[in-house]
């Protein structure tokens, strides 16, 4: 039995289509890496997961339950760490805890978690004078109560500095490995590639790819960038490139075209730009990084920059 | 169980709000100002009784309920704690059920610290001996109306997922509650009804309003009283006045997005 599995899972507010029939399947005891830029609708799937949102169409499977028959069933054996939650600002970090301990019927010490999440100092403080970062830590702890089978961290780090970020992957880590599915959600690839066993880009509501990191870097080792410098893009050019099979992703602005390719299609992707009509100026070739890939997955050509990629930003959907 | 945790948790939060320590405030200083007005400022044609108290705390209890319930479901969808909430091992019934009993307990708390607080008070000024029984009895009135008025705010919290929404759905209930079901009545009168002979549907709109529930009619005046005017009634309205909104508030909130 899988920890989640969602088929044909869609979710439209009015015109927009957040969800765009999603096929996700994550394997019990592995940490997922639920990667995509801003507004892929990551939020969304999880919201549904916790049957925070009601999707449109397709079926949701968590630990066996369906969420939106049976969604006590989900939050009993779930931990979660959801994007846009808010805390009780005249209740101290403590009586947050307990109130979650309480309600989990669990034994764990509200000291022990706070320690563990790095707030202990402040857990008889009201959690309104938190810093983002520090409620963000706060609620990391309230789901670790009960040691939970699967814990949902939608963008964790938040808020966090680098140094918090990286004590949020160690838990991460760390739950994993006492056996629970960690099904854990960024925008930013450095963020999973050190814990998660298994990556999934979402990008426009839709699982545009999967892979082990391992897998992912066989394709990048695989890959080649090529910057093109050209006078002009006759129309056709780029989806002339694109038909190519050995090409993954194509970007262009007016003067440049930038494509991934495998190592050995360079040639016929020049050659294809001439034969549409543009002039090839200037080449530059480059191996991309992991980074880049992901970047090149999920920016398609309609963003090139990727600075709104990579901002801290909060979407919520 | 959930429940009562989800009760006791907002019973916490609220009840270290500041404006609810300025609500109470103000309930017990009219509470106050009211016996001291009708006690010893008025000379009234009869002695004064304790059910003159009644109606003008009947509308204030009116604002306090609406106060207290208008922003319960609203506010912790538009803030996003709900999700805080949602994310332990209970469900939205035992949010929307948690809520009512929390709020309920507020305004509990709010009724008896003003209605305690101003007993020595009420002792002290009238002549003849205190009636502690019916100072009682008007106390939990009081604090029953409280609740029924919660009730209705969150059914309205529910319905307008939004806080400013919320605010304003909010001040029409307890402006209309407290105020404008008098004048729409008044008006009713005046311009339908010339004698001095009213028909027993417009008490039943009268007592339809929840402050009014708990008056007993007067069926003399009437050539006879159908049972809608009964003293019972007035319970069955005030049932009717918590189930409803809660229904309304547990279909619309089982039924949307929260996040």
């Amino acid at each position: 039995m899988s920890a989640i599995t969602t088929t044909g899972l869609t979710k439209r507010y009015g015109d927009v289509t957040a969800i765009n029939g999603l096929d996700l399947v994550v394997e019990p005891g592995t940490v997922y890496g639920f990667l995509g830029p801003n507004g892929a609708g990551k939020s969304t799937v999880i919201n549904c997961l916790m049957d925070y949102c009601r999707p449109t169409d397709g079926t949701i499977d968590v630990l066996g339950c369906n969420p939106q028959e049976n969604a006590l069933a989900v939050r009993e054996r779930t931990g979660v760490l959801p994007q846009g939650f808010d805390v009780y600002d005249r209740l101290t970090g403590r009586q947050h805890l307990q109130f979650i301990i309480d309600s989990m019927d669990a034994a764990d010490d509200p000291e022990a978690i706070a320690e563990r999440v790095g707030i202990l100092d402040a857990i008889d403080r009201p959690a309104g004078g938190y810093s983002r970062g520090m409620a963000q830590r706060l609620m990391l702890g309230t789901a670790l109560v009960g040691h939970p089978e699967l814990l949902i961290l939608d963008e964790p780090s938040t808020g966090l500095d680098p140094e918090g970020a990286r004590e949020m992957r160690e838990i991460a880590r760390e739950e994993a490995d006492r056996g629970a599915t960690v099904f854990f959600s960024s925008h930013i690839l450095g963020q999973v590639e050190a814990v998660c066993d298994r990556v999934g880009i979402l990008q426009d509501g839709r699982l545009i790819a999967e892979d082990t990191i391992e897998g992912l870097r066989a394709t990048v080792a695989a890959e080649t960038t090529i910057r093109i410098t050209v006078d002009g893009l006759p129309s056709g050019a780029l989806d002339a490139v694109r038909a190519l099979s050995a090409v993954s992703s194509v970007q262009a602005t007016e003067t440049t075209v930038t494509v991934n390719c495998t190592d050995d299609a360079k040639a016929t992707v020049i050659h294809e730009l001439e034969a549409a009509g543009a002039t090839v100026e200037d080449f530059e070739l480059t191996t991309a990084s992991l980074e880049e890939l992901f970047l090149s997955y999920t920016n398609g050509e309609s963003n090139p920059n990727t600075d709104a990629v990579q901002s801290d930003e909060v979407v919520r959907l | 169980m959930s429940t009562l945790l989800v009760a006791k948790k907002d019973f916490q939060d609220a009840i270290r709000s500041r404006s609810l320590l300025g609500v109470s405030f103000l309930f017990t200083s009219f509470l106050a100002f009211l016996l001291y007005y009708k006690i010893t400022l008025e000379t009234p044609a009869e002695p004064f009784s304790l059910s003159e108290l009644y109606l003008p705390m009947a509308s204030v209890v009116a604002l306090v309920g609406t106060l207290l319930g208008y922003n319960a479901i609203a506010g912790e969808i538009e803030s996003g704690s709900v999700l805080f909430l949602l994310g332990t091992a209970h469900t939205r019934t035992d949010v929307l059920f948690g809520k009512l009993l929390g709020r309920g307990a507020v305004v509990a708390v709010t009724v008896l610290v003003g209605f305690a607080v101003c007993a020595p008070h009420y002792a002290v000024l009238i002549e003849t001996p205190p009636e502690i029984l019916t100072y009682a009895g008007l106390a939990g009135k009081i604090l029953s109306l409280g609740v029924v008025f919660v009730s209705i705010a969150i059914g309205f919290s529910s319905v307008f997922q939004s806080e400013t929404l919320a605010v304003w759905g909010g001040v029409c209930l307890a402006v209309g509650f407290s105020f404008g079901w008098d004048s729409f009545l008044a008006v009713v009168k005046t311009v339908l009804f010339t004698s001095l002979t009213l028909p027993p549907w417009y008490y039943l709109l009268t007592r339809l309003n929840p402050k009014y529930a708990y008056l007993s009619i007067d069926g003399a005046a009437l050539e006879y009283a159908p049972f809608y005017l009964d003293a019972w009634f007035g319970l069955v309205i005030l049932a009717g006045w918590v189930i409803a909104p809660l229904g309304i508030a547990y279909w619309q909130f089982n039924r949307g997005d929260l996040a």
